[in-house]
């Protein structure tokens, strides 16, 4: 059930509490990585990685909406959960905004821990796939032919047949094979499943 | 001379030498004129006369221009001698003798000046005493020198030595009596003249008339010997001074010696008689200065006594605190118009008035000798704080008590003002204290917490079946509560700056208890409420009343559940008590509280309830004091428990406040 690429890395100075969160989410069949400082984890981590981290906020030396930031300067979509003292609003604000996807208040409740844990990798996982799949259709994009390219961008708009034909200057019937080509170039088998990738797709840098 | 080099005689005005040089020499020829027109009865051939005035300049030179001019003495006394006496027989007996004079005036001169204080102002008994006998045993000393060396100069006799020295000094010694006090006088001659511009004229000129009448009765009239119809001249001049003071004696004296020396001129008396004229008047002369001076002393201090009496009288009606005189019977016998204000009476109001109507304490401040803290009245009865200070006048004078009390109202309602002040920010600074303590716990115990937390649940994960399952659930249980314990702390503290806001008494505990009818409703508890006065406005901060409120429902919910009483009832009221609060109450029928429990209730962790922490009786209480309100258990309830608590009701004149 748990893919085994994912692992929660969690970034806590208290070495009790790391410990403790490590021993709790390994037991439950995480994958865990510890840093007992926000600089540590920035040193080492790939994009590659995927999984989600356990932030702690109140840290010595870079706090945790520090290593955030830098997180998001480097285009890093790693999903964090804060930890934060019980009541301090504003930083809990601060790190939503910057884009947290769950916060938990110290001490940190286990249910709440491991649901918030549980949405997180599957947010990342989802976001993974979802640009796994945006690059397969972008590669799957750059082997149409100039004209097939133009064929299908007029047919996901709901032109018809002979209204890309006479766009064009061609023969509907050209159109048609045009049409197959690109379909199963980008193997789908109808009209719709087209569109759907079409609009997936990252913006055509031509 | 030796003692012109021990004592500094200061100066009484440095003398340019030009302006010394004009005195000198105009001192020289005064002192010439003087000598030839005193040149008479002499001892011939050297300057021994019955009346001498040129040493009474002479020193008069000396203590008002300062010894420095002596050689104008040293000068004069020989051109003197030479003009007046012709060519002298022995010039070198001249000279010495020119110089004993100076050398002896100056000696007197730098005394009177140095070591006995003699001062120019010349208005005390003591200068008039130190003069006389200064003059008296210098000019002995100088007689006696001077006859001296003419002695050794074989032109006095042996048996004429004491004669001339009695005629050579009694002759300076009313020589200085009669001109000293005279010239030192006009020196300061614009007071001197003022003294006598105020004097009536005609009366100045009777009393000089009647002088030259009385020397006409003695001298002219010869119906009995002139020495026993003397003191005649008594009259006169006691006359003069007790009108004219020092002056009038100084003046008094000079006419009278002229008078007495043209008489006898012209009548043509013997020497040894003129002398014996003479020792009668340096009787009548010291007599009329010493009387003279006294005059003088006392008038200054009739005057002074005045200003000071005036001025105090100033002070008394200009002072800003009430300032009342007392008589031994406790009446007041004057006030002054601070006091009338203070007190609040019309003029002339308090005179008369017992002092213990205004003052009760009036004898306990006069006991202890020192400025007292009284409550004084006035007259419309109301009371207020002052100050009593109350002084007594000496012995050998009527008693009298001098009562001053100061109104201190205003500046004990400042202190009020202050002291409140004070508590309050004290009160602050410690909840701000308390803050920052309770969130640094917070911050530190939330870490172990947190990994025991953890730590029970993995260990409850890790054993399921070892039987200390239950036990983890506890330690994980346990370490949630200490966890509630920390937070709560730390919000109450957090809590202290509040927001006010103008809620109605049905809004605000309406609102209050909505959220726990369900609660009771589950406990088969009733909650209902009387609430009078639904339109009383209040001012508070909503969330801590609310708070409050639930802190203490809640605990009677709790009291009734556990206690699982017959009858489950909760009674909510509130009503304006007419004192600017709404007084509101919660009342349970539960088991109550034993009053041995009640005496700790308030206390922070005092807790009779198994998964209490007792903070939050106590935290109630704190927010409603910080609300100026008060919250506590009726002792008197007969069964149940019942809370009273205040409120404050929004002041209509006042706008919303946002803070406090």
């Amino acid at each position: 059930m748990i893919p085994t690429e994912q692992a929660v890395f969690i970034v806590e100075d208290d070495a009790a509490v790391r410990d403790s969160l490590g021993l709790l989410l390994g037991l439950k069949g995480y994958r865990t990585q510890s840093f007992s400082c926000a600089e540590d984890f920035l040193r080492v981590y790939q994009p590659s990685w995927a999984g989600c981290l356990l932030l702690d906020i109140k840290m010595p030396g870079m706090s945790g909406l520090e290593l955030q930031k830098a997180l998001r300067q480097q285009n890093l979509a790693l999903p964090i959960i804060i930890m934060t003292a019980h009541g301090d609003v504003a930083t809990v604000r601060t790190a939503l905004k910057s884009g947290a996807v769950d916060y938990l208040e110290k001490p940190v409740d286990p249910d709440a821990l491991l649901t918030a844990i549980r949405s997180a990798l599957d947010a990342d996982a989802a976001h993974r796939r979802t640009a796994r799949d945006a690059e397969g259709t972008k590669q799957r994009l750059s082997i149409l032919t100039a004209r097939e390219r133009q064929v299908m961008e007029l047919v996901t708009t709901g032109c018809h047949n002979r209204e890309i034909a006479a766009t064009l200057g061609i023969s509907p019937r050209t159109v048609e094979v045009h049409k197959a080509r690109v379909m199963e170039k980008l193997q789908v088998d109808s009209v719709p499943e087209l569109v759907r990738i079409v609009l997936r797709a990252p913006p055509d840098p031509g | 001379m030796h003692l012109l080099t021990g004592v500094a005689a200061p100066l009484p005005h440095p003398l340019p030498a030009r302006r010394a040089l004009i005195v000198a020499t105009a001192f020289v020829a005064i002192y010439v004129v003087l000598d030839w027109a005193t040149y008479l009865y002499a001892i011939r051939p050297f300057a021994i006369t019955t009346w001498n005035p040129s040493a009474g300049l002479a020193l008069a030179l000396l203590l008002v221009f300062g010894i420095r001019l002596w050689p104008a003495l040293a000068v004069a006394a020989f051109v003197a001698d030479v003009l007046v006496r012709g060519v002298p027989p022995a010039p070198f007996f001249e000279l010495l003798a020119a110089c004993v004079i100076t050398a002896g005036y100056v000696a007197m001169a730098a005394l009177l000046r140095g070591r006995l204080g003699f001062r120019n102002e010349f208005d005390h008994l003591r200068d008039m005493a130190t003069l006389i006998v200064v003059s008296a045993i210098g000019s002995l000393f100088i007689a006696i020198a001077y006859v001296t060396v003419y002695h050794i100069g074989k032109l006095v006799p042996a048996h004429e030595f004491q004669p001339a020295v009695i005629r050579f000094w009694i002759g300076d010694l009313v020589g200085i009596v009669t001109t000293t006090p005279l010239l030192l006088l006009l020196t300061r001659w614009p007071r001197t003249i003022q003294v006598l511009g105020q004097r009536p004229w005609p009366r100045i000129a009777m009393q000089f008339g009647v002088v030259m009448l009385t020397l006409w009765v003695i001298f002219g009239l010869r119906w009995a010997d002139e020495y026993k119809l003397f003191y005649l001249l008594f009259l006169p001049l006691i006359w003069i001074v007790m009108n004219h003071a020092i002056v009038g004696a100084a003046l008094g004296i000079a006419v009278i010696q002229l008078g007495l020396m043209a008489t006898v001129r012209i009548t043509g008396y013997k020497a040894a008689a003129v002398l014996e004229f003479q020792f009668l008047m340096l009787a009548l002369a010291a007599t009329g200065l010493f009387l003279g001076m006294f005059v003088t002393e006392r008038r200054a201090a009739r005057e002074a006594l005045n200003n000071s009496e005036a001025r105090l009288r100033v002070i008394v009606s200009t002072a800003p605190d009430s300032i009342v005189t007392v008589d031994t019977q406790g009446v007041v016998v004057a006030a002054n118009p601070a006091a009338l204000r203070i007190f609040g009476f019309a003029a002339g109001g308090l005179i008369g008035i017992r002092v213990h109507d205004v003052l009760p304490e009036f004898e306990r401040a006069a006991r202890m000798r020192e400025v007292t803290e009284v409550v004084a009245i006035r007259r419309d009865g109301s009371r207020f704080p002052a100050e009593l200070a109350v002084g007594t006048t000496g012995s050998g004078l009527p008693e009298l008590s001098i009562a001053i009390a100061r109104d201190i109202s205003r500046r004990k309602e400042i202190e009020r003002q202050l002291g409140e002040k004070q508590a309050e920010l004290n009160r602050s600074a410690r909840l701000a204290a308390a803050g920052e303590m309770a969130a640094a716990l917070a911050h530190e115990l939330h870490q172990p917490l947190s990994a025991i937390r953890n730590y029970a649940r993995a260990a409850q994960m890790l054993a399921p079946a070892a039987g200390t399952d239950g036990l983890m659930h506890k330690v994980e249980r346990e370490a949630t509560r200490a966890a509630e314990v920390v937070r709560r702390l730390r919000d109450f503290f957090r809590g202290g700056a509040s927001r006010l806001e103008r809620i109605t008494v049905r809004q605000l505990i309406e609102g209050a208890l909505d959220p726990m009818r369900e609660e009771a409703a589950q406990q088969r508890i009733t909650l209902d409420t009387t609430i009078a006065g639904d339109g009383i406005e209040l001012l508070v901060d909503r969330v801590q009343i609310e708070t409050v409120v639930h802190s203490l429902v809640g605990n009677a919910i709790e009291a009734i559940a556990a206690a699982n009483a017959e009858n489950r009832h909760i009674r909510v009221t509130a009503h304006d008590a007419q004192d600017g609060w709404v007084r509101c109450s919660v009342a349970d029928t539960g088991p109550g509280i034993s009053p041995a429990i009640a005496d700790r209730l308030f206390e922070p962790f005092a807790t009779t309830k198994p998964t209490g922490i007792g903070l939050g009786l106590a935290m109630s209480r704190s927010m409603i004091e910080s609300h100026g309100g008060e919250l506590w258990i009726e002792r008197s309830a007969v069964s149940g428990t019942v809370f009273h608590f205040s409120l404050p009701i929004a002041d209509l004149k006042e706008g919303i406040h946002d803070s406090y």
